[in-house]
C-alpha cells in the first residue's frame, strides 16, 4: 500500500480504497472529482516548497495537499 | 416570471456565458470559485424572457459543502424551472459527473458545452449527435468568445420549452441504493464514472494534451530552486507599480476633489449667504468626507487592476500554490497572502481582497492580521521621526517596524488559530488554470467593479464620520480633545505639554499620513497663519492636473534612484519642533511609532472591514490592536527610560487580560464561527 505521501514527480498510481478516518466531506469532494477506486493517476508537480501537488488524472489537473490526501490509499 | 438557473463546475465559463446571454457584466476571473454571491440577470430575446440565476461553482451536490448545499437547495426549491448544466468541453468526463447527478433528480435542463473553441484548437472530436443520444439529455455546444452562442442556447431553450414533459430521472440501482452506509458513497461515485467513462468511449476521441505548454512555463516558474525567487519578484514588481502608478494620480484626486467639494462648495454657499454652520457641515464635513474617499480611489483602482492582470495571465492561482505551505502554519490557505502583501500598501484594497477567501474564517482571520502590515500611510511618518531621532540608523528602525508588525500578524494568526479556530483548515483543492495573455479590458471591468463597491458601501460608513469629525475640527474642539486624551499617552513617554502629539494620533484616525500634518500645523501654530487667497476653481483644477505630471516626473527620477528619498527645508524646523516636544527621548519617539504602527487602523479600513465581516468583530480588531499597541508602546518607553514600574506591571496585565477577554468573547459569541 503506498501514499500520496511518499510520491515524487512523475510517480504513478491506483486509488485502492479510503481510509475510514477521512473527513467524510473531503472524501466526498475527492470522489465527485473522479478519484473512485481503480483510477490511475500521475503526480505530475509540487510546489517549490514541495507541498501541494499536483496530479493529472481522468484527462485533467487538480492540486491537493499531501496530508489531508493521506487517506486515499493507493498501489503504485 | 420564468427562472433559469446556470450550474456547473468552477472555472467552466459559467460567468463568461452568464455575460453574453445576459448582456450584463459580472466579474471573470481564473480562480475556482469566484463566484460567491447568488447572481441575478435577465435574458431579453425575442423567443425568451427569463430571469437568469448564477449558482457557486460546484462539483457535485453534497449537502456537506456550502456551495453545493446552497445549489442544491435552490434546485430543490421550485423557483427555478429550467437549469442550464455549463461544462468544459476540455475536461469533459469530470464535469459530466455532475450532470449525471442532476440527471438523478429529473431536472428539466440543456447541457451547454462550452469552451468548444478550445476543444477544437485541441483536437478533441466529439460526436454531438451521438453524444446527446447516450447522455439522455438535449446537448449544445458553443464558446462564450462566439457571439453567436447566445441565439444557439437561446433557441435551443425556447424549442426544449415547447414540449413540457419533464425527464424521468435516471434510477440509481437498487444494490447501491442499500449498500452499507461505509461503501456507499464509494459505490455511488464509481457508478456515476463508469456511466461516464461509457459515454465518453463511445462519443469522445481524445485530443492532445493542452497542459503542454503551461507545463513549459512552469517547469521554470515552479522549479525548485527560481520558483521562490521568481514569486518574490513578481510580488515586489505588482507591489511597485501598484504603489508608484496609483501616487502619480492621489495628488490629483486631493486636489481637484478638495477643490470642488470643499472649497467650491464653501464659495458657493457663501455666495449665496448660507450661514457658517450649515457651510461647515457641508463644506468641512460631508466635502471633507468626499475628499478622503477619493483619495483612496487610484490605489484601490491600480492594485485590483494589477491583480486582475496577473489572475487572469494565470500567476496568481500558482503564487497561492507556492505560498501555501507558509500560509499554512498561520492557520490560512495560500491565497490569504494576497490580502497580507496588499496590506503593504494600504489596508483598504487589502481588507477588500479578503472577498477572494471562500471560508469566514480565513476572512475573519485575515482583516485580524493585516492592519498589522505597515502600510503606505504609516511611511511618512516612520521617516520623519527616524529621520529626527535616528538619523544614523533610520533604515534599520524603519525596517524593525516593519518586522515587529508582521511578527504581530503571525502572533495574531496563531493565537487565533490555537484558541478560536482549533479546527483544522478546510481541506484544499485547487486547480491550476492554463497561462493566457493577460487581459487588460477584462482586469480594467474588473477594477471598476472593486471601486464602484467600495464607494458605495464605505462611503455611506466613511463619509458621515468624518463629516462628524470634519466640523468637531473647523470649530476648534481638537485641542481640547487632545488635551483631554493626553494623560493616556504620558505612559508611553509623550508628556501632557504635548498634547499636539495626541491630535496627531487622532487625526490619524482619518488617514495615517495626516499625522505629521497635524502636528506641524499645531507646533507652529502662532507663527503665521495661511492667508485666505482668492478662490478659483479654474486654478485648482489645474494645480490638479500639473500634479499629475509633476509627480510622473518623480516617479521617473525614482525609477533610476529607487530607494532614496529626500527631506525638504520645511522639514528641518519641524525636527526642531519635534525633537522638543518629545524631550529629545528617542525612547519615547520609538514608543510613539509603535503605537502608530498598530493602533486602529484608519477609518477608510473600518469602514471596509465593517462590510466584510461586520461591526463587532471590526471593533474588537480595533480594540485589540490599540490596546496591544499602548501596551506594548508603554513597555517599551518604561523599560528603556521611564523606569515606572507601576506602569510597566500595568501594562503587562493589560495586555493579556485583553487576549484573554477577546479569546473567551471569541468563544462564548460564537461570532467567530465557521459558516
Ligand atoms: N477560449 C474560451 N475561454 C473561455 C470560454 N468561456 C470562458 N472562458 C474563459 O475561462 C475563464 C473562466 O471563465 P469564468 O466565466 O470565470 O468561469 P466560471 O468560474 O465558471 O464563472 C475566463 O478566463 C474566461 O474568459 C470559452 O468558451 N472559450
Ligand atoms: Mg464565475
Amino acid at each position: 500500500m503506498n501514499r500520496i505521501i511518499s510520491l515524487n514527480p512523475g510517480d504513478k498510481a491506483v486509488v485502492e480504497r479510503y481510509a475510514q478516518s477521512m473527513d467524510k466531506a473531503y472524501k466526498l469532494k475527492l470522489l465527485a472529482l473522479g478519484l473512485t477506486p481503480g483510477t490511475e493517476f500521475t503526480l505530475v508537480k509540487t510546489s517549490p516548497f514541495g507541498d501541494p501537488i499536483e496530479i493529472e488524472l481522468r484527462g485533467y489537473r487538480l492540486s491537493l495537499r499531501r496530508h489531508e490526501a493521506e487517506g486515499v490509499l493507493c498501489s503504485q | 416570471m420564468f427562472t433559469i438557473a446556470v450550474a456547473g463546475n468552477p472555472n467552466c465559463g459559467k460567468s463568461a456565458l452568464f455575460n453574453l446571454l445576459t448582456d450584463g457584466r459580472q466579474k471573470v476571473g481564473n480562480w475556482p470559485g469566484v463566484t460567491v454571491d447568488k447572481k441575478i440577470g435577465r435574458i431579453k430575446h425575442k423567443n425568451l424572457d427569463a430571469k437568469l440565476v448564477d449558482l457557486p461553482g460546484i462539483y457535485a451536490l453534497d449537502a456537506w459543502s456550502e456551495d453545493e448545499r446552497i445549489s442544491r437547495d435552490y434546485l430543490l426549491s421550485g423557483e427555478p424551472e429550467f437549469l442550464l448544466n455549463i461544462l468544459d468541453s476540455t475536461n469533459l468526463e469530470r464535469n459530466l459527473y455532475l450532470t449525471t447527478i442532476l440527471q438523478e433528480m429529473g431536472v428539466k435542463m440543456l447541457v451547454v458545452l462550452n469552451m468548444i473553441d478550445i476543444a477544437e484548437k485541441n483536437r478533441i472530436g466529439i460526436n454531438l449527435e451521438q453524444f446527446e443520444k447516450e447522455l439522455g439529455s438535449p446537448v449544445v455546444a458553443v464558446s462564450a468568445l462566439r457571439a453567436g452562442s447566445k441565439s444557439i442556447i437561446i433557441n435551443k431553450i425556447a424549442e426544449l420549452l415547447k414540449t413540457d414533459n419533464k425527464p424521468s430521472p435516471v434510477p440509481v440501482p437498487s444494490e447501491i441504493e442499500n449498500a452499507s452506509e461505509e461503501n456507499k458513497d464509494e459505490l455511488l461515485a464509481e457508478w456515476r464514472y463508469k456511466r461516464i467513462e461509457n459515454i465518453m468511449a463511445k462519443t469522445v476521441k481524445k485530443g492532445i494534451s493542452a497542459y503542454a505548454q503551461s507545463d513549459k512555463i512552469d517547469r521554470i516558474v515552479m522549479n525548485k530552486f527560481f520558483g521562490i525567487p521568481i514569486f518574490l519578484l513578481t510580488m515586489y514588481l505588482l507591489f511597485w507599480l501598484t504603489i508608484h502608478v496609483s501616487g502619480v494620480f492621489i495628488d490629483f484626486f486631493d486636489i481637484a476633489f478638495g477643490a470642488i467639494f470643499v472649497d467650491g462648495l464653501r464659495y458657493v454657499l457663501t455666495n449665496i449667504n448660507t450661514p457658517e454652520v450649515i457651510i461647515s457641515i457641508l463644506a468641512d464635513g460631508v466635502g471633507a468626507g468626499i475628499q478622503t474617499l477619493s483619495t483612496f480611489l487610484p490605489i484601490t483602482f491600480s492594485l485590483f487592476f494589477f491583480i486582475g492582470l496577473l489572475e487572469s495571465s494565470g500567476y496568481m492561482a500558482r503564487a497561492a500554490f507556492v505560498m501555501d505551505k507558509v500560509m499554512r502554519t498561520m492557520g490560512l490557505p495560500g491565497k490569504a497572502f494576497i490580502p497580507m502583501l496588499i496590506g503593504f500598501g494600504c489596508s483598504v484594497p487589502a481588507i477588500m481582497a479578503t472577498r477572494n477567501l471562500e471560508n469566514k474564517r480565513d476572512r475573519i482571520l485575515s482583516v485580524f492580521m493585516v492592519p498589522f502590515m505597515s502600510c503606505g500611510a504609516r511611511l511618512p511618518v516612520y521617516i520623519l521621526f527616524t529621520a529626527a531621532f535616528f538619523p544614523s540608523n533610520a533604515q534599520n528602525v524603519i525596517f524593525a517596524l516593519y518586522v515587529i508588525g508582521i511578527v504581530l500578524a503571525v502572533a495574531t494568526g496563531l493565537l487565533l488559530k490555537g484558541t478560536v479556530y482549533k479546527g483544522s483548515l478546510a481541506p484544499f483543492i485547487m486547480e491550476l488554470p492554463q497561462y493566457h495573455t493577460p487581459q487588460i479590458k477584462g482586469a480594467a471591468i474588473n477594477a471598476m467593479f472593486r471601486l464602484k463597491a467600495f464607494i458605495k458601501k464605505s462611503g455611506r460608513i466613511l463619509i458621515p464620520i468624518i463629516a462628524i469629525l470634519g466640523v468637531l475640527n473647523s470649530v476648534g474642539v481638537l485641542p481640547a480633545v487632545g488635551k483631554s486624551i493626553a494623560p493616556v499617552f504620558s505612559p508611553i513617554g509623550i508628556s501632557e505639554e504635548n498634547w499636539q502629539a495626541s491630535v496627531g494620533l487622532f487625526s490619524g484616525l482619518f488617514a495615517k499620513e495626516s499625522i505629521i500634518g497635524t502636528m506641524n500645523s499645531l507646533y507652529s501654530q502662532g507663527a503665521e497663519k495661511e492667508e485666505d487667497e482668492e478662490f478659483s476653481l479654474v486654478e485648482k483644477l489645474g494645480e490638479a492636473f500639473v500634479s499629475i505630471a509633476e509627480n510622473a516626473k518623480a516617479l521617473g527620477e525614482k525609477i533610476k534612484d529607487p530607494l532614496g528619498f529626500e527631506l525638504s527645508e520645511e522639514d528641518a524646523s519641524l525636527f526642531e519642533n519635534i525633537r522638543k516636544a518629545f524631550n529629545n527621548s528617542s525612547a519615547a519617539a520609538f514608543a510613539f511609532l509603535l503605537f502608530v504602527l498598530l493602533y486602529v487602523p484608519c477609518l477608510s479600513a473600518v469602514a471596509v472591514a465593517a462590510r466584510e465581516v461586520g461591526v463587532v468583530l471590526v471593533l474588537l480588531q480595533s480594540l485589540y490592536s490599540t490596546t496591544l499597541g499602548w501596551c506594548l508602546a508603554v513597555i517599551f518607553y518604561q523599560l528603556v527610560e521611564g523606569h515606572s514600574v507601576p506602569s510597566i506591571v500595568a501594562a503587562a496585565l493589560i495586555l493579556p487580560a485583553m487576549v484573554l477577554g477577546i479569546v473567551f468573547y471569541a468563544r462564548k459569541s460564537g461570532r467567530f464561527s465557521r459558516s
